[in-house]
């Protein structure tokens, strides 16, 4: 194995480690973490099996088959970007509608208050 | 007497069930209260439950769809604010039989069990049940896995009816697992945290319009997801459990 195999492989089991203790203490949701775990089997698989990594690099035309490595780990985390931009723009969604409805609930509250005697 | 009952009813886009599931309910129940939390439905859902104009049914708007999970905590929530002695959570759709509340409740007012669950594969009546092969491969997965982190074997991991007593419920509306599929992660967090976890045998209806939310293109996310949920449910540290007594 290469030196960028050993790196990768020891990279990812630490991230995978990490990932798990972050569910595991709850300040990462299981539904959020899934990608995070599926790019890091992806690395960990890859950086295992030199062979397919060789076969990835001809078929891409890559001359250096560890760059392979480096592709796929940017490909993952664009995934990651891209799913967290999705999940932060309904989040805004959902924030302005909580605000819109607590707007409407304190102008009721003080409906309320005027009309006791 | 079932007045210290609250039935929790988690609705979303259920306008062609809801109105039926809840006369039903009260028509067997008439003393219990209904807890209809309506989870952003875009159908008339809400309208069909405003139009009962009944005081026993109480509904509870969410702003969006916010999930199921929410829903049920809402209703816990509320029920836990008004008092109430026992918790039950009913689905929408009719599939839960409003003559089996009872059932659920018994061992709880015995004082055998904190939690009861109703399922549709204990004792006889499992013959009854038919679905697809994939969907009796998940249930068989969940029971294994159940009896592999928790040491007792749920027959039905993902059953929905269920019903909790007071200390049940304190602790649900606390540490209710509050995203999509929670009953299998919310069985090994109640085991895990001491509380007594019994599972009757229930009939349950096969759906009636509507359609079940867990489709084939979902199975992978949802046995992935749910089987890491049950995993860190069982070896979390133990939250302020149930006091042994």
């Amino acid at each position: 194995m290469t030196p960028i195999q050993w790196l990768s492989l020891t990279g990812s089991l630490c991230f995978l480690l990490l990932v798990m203790f972050a569910i595991y203490r709850g300040y990462l949701r299981e539904g959020y973490a899934l990608l995070w775990i599926a790019v890091t089997c992806g690395m960990i698989v890859l950086a295992l099996t030199p062979r397919v990594l060789d076969w990835i690099a001809r078929q891409v035309g890559v001359y250096t088959p560890p760059f392979v490595l480096v592709l796929f780990m940017l490909g993952g985390m664009l995934l990651v970007l891209f799913q967290q931009s999705v999940v932060i723009s309904r989040h805004n969604e959902k924030i302005k509608r909580l605000a819109e409805e607590l707007a409407l609930l304190k102008a009721e509250g003080k409906d309320v208050d005027h009309a006791r005697p | 007497m079932m007045t210290d009952v609250f039935v929790i009813v988690p609705c979303f886009n259920e306008e062609a069930n809801i109105r039926r599931t809840l006369v039903n309910l009260l028509k067997i129940h008439p003393d219990i209260t209904v807890v209809a939390v309506n989870d952003g439905s875009s159908d008339g859902t809400a309208d069909e439950i405003s139009a009962l104009r009944d005081e026993r049914v109480i509904l509870l708007e969410l702003p969006f769809n916010a999930g199921i999970g929410t829903a049920v905590e809402t209703g816990l929530l509320y029920a836990l604010r008004h008092h109430a002695g026992y918790a039950i959570k009913f689905d929408s759709d009719g599939q839960h039989l409003a003559e089996e509340i009872d059932l659920l409740l018994e061992p709880l007012r015995g004082g055998n069990a904190d939690l009861v669950v109703g399922s549709r594969f204990l004792g006889e009546i499992a013959g009854g049940f038919r679905s697809t092969f994939l969907r009796r491969l998940g249930i068989r997965f969940f029971q294994w896995l159940s009896w592999g982190l928790t040491g007792k074997a749920m027959t039905d991991s993902t059953s929905g009816f269920r019903a909790y007593n007071r200390e049940a419920l304190v602790f649900a509306a606390k540490y209710y697992p509050a995203f999509d599929y929670p009953e299998p992660e919310e069985n090994i967090l109640f085991l895990r945290n001491r509380f007594r976890v019994q599972e009757v045998p229930c009939k349950m209806n096969i759906r009636q319009g509507g359609r079940s939310s867990i489709r084939l293109l979902k199975a992978v996310y949802y046995m992935v997801k749910v089987t890491l949920s049950m995993i860190m449910a069982a070896v979390r540290p133990v939250k302020q459990g149930r006091k042994t007594s």
